[in-house]
């Protein structure tokens, strides 16, 4: 399973991208939407994790662009403290809406679970 | 001056509200490196116990980050700390351009998330006025929201502190429209501070008057 990760917290997307290697996904990472577009451009992906607020674009906007190119992912929200409109636009989407900090199990059941269609 | 009008408070209350959700947010994200770090130690022990050495280097730097987080959030903290503190006092020795640039580093992530940046011009020597620290802050977060907003594609705001006669100035600029006939921050705000706010649409400045002295009632 390829999944991307896509946070402004470097340390923190870089060492999560390690954490879920361990277990078996083939994790990149990206700290801004212009990186996480480079990527998604030249290689698939099943899975992308992001988080909602970033400089010039969250993850909200990011979503919209990256299934105009792989309309096939699947998507999940990971986020420090989104707001109740985040939160709800999350709900609306149909999208997993995940707080920071948060259980790597529980992370993990999400993107397999996002993987298999099942959300997202 | 007169604090206690009921726009004024709620006012206040909103940025309040607003501060702590951007320093909460901060907070996390400190309390989430620290939890994945505190986690990737977890996975190679787990790793070691299986015959996979641990490397001194490896863990050195893992303690590194969260040495370097607790330090992030300690000064967000501090930073917290010194905003619940600005309402000590009606009025106190305000030091403009040190408030200013207080005022811009809590915000900073409002700032950045919208891929603005705001710079505070040089300055001579310390200006300092006399006024309520917290309903300052409040106005420049006021005007500086119009001011950014007005600016749809502006990514770069100074703001230039200036004496005058009575007082001091705080020039924001490039506006990229000036609508005098807006007024969009908060009056009550701005009377209770004895301030004037002029948008000039000629220099495409957004200028904010402050007394040296504010009168109390």
């Amino acid at each position: 399973m390829r999944v991307l990760l896509v946070d402004d917290e470097v340390e923190y997307v870089a060492t999560l991208a390690e954490r879920l290697s361990f277990r078996g996904v083939e994790a990149r990472w990206a700290s801004n939407a212009k990186e996480a577009l480079a990527y998604i451009n030249q290689e698939p992906f099943d899975v992308a994790v992001l988080d909602v607020k970033m400089p010039k674009m969250g993850g909200i906007e990011l979503k919209r662009r990256i299934e105009e190119i792989a309309p096939g992912m699947r998507f999940i929200y990971l986020t420090g403290h989104g707001s109740e409109d985040d939160y709800k636009k999350g709900i609306t989407d149909g999208i997993s809406y995940l707080i920071k900090p948060v259980d790597i199990d529980q992370l993990m059941k999400v993107i397999n679970q996002a993987a298999a269609g099942r959300i997202g | 001056m007169n604090m206690g009008t009921e726009k004024t408070k709620l006012t206040g209350l909103a940025y309040f509200g607003k501060m702590m959700a951007l320093i909460s947010h901060e907070i996390k994200n400190s309390l989430a490196i620290i939890n994945e770090n505190a986690g990737l130690m977890e996975d190679l022990s787990l790793m070691a116990k299986k015959g996979n050495p641990l490397d001194p280097e490896r863990t050195g730097t893992i303690a590194g980050r969260v040495v370097r987080q607790v330090q992030r959030a300690d000064t967000t903290v501090k930073r917290m700390n010194r905003l619940a503190h600005s309402v000590d006092n009606p009025v106190t020795e305000v030091d403009v351009a040190e408030t200013l640039a207080f005022t811009l580093e809590l915000g900073e992530k409002a700032f950045s998330t919208l891929g603005l940046r705001v710079e505070v011009g040089p300055l001579a020597g310390p200006v300092v006025i006399n006024t309520n620290e917290f309903l300052f802050m409040n106005l420049i977060w006021e005007v500086l929201g119009y001011a950014l907003q007005g600016g749809g594609r502006v990514e770069t705001m100074t703001i230039a502190i200036r004496r005058n006669d009575n007082g001091v100035e705080l020039v924001f600029s490039p506006l990229h429209a000036v609508d005098g006939e807006r007024t969009p921050w908060d009056r009550a705000l701005a009377e209770a501070l004895g301030a004037d706010i002029w948008p000039f649409a000629d220099t495409r400045e957004l200028v904010l008057k402050l007394p040296e002295i504010l009168k109390t009632v």
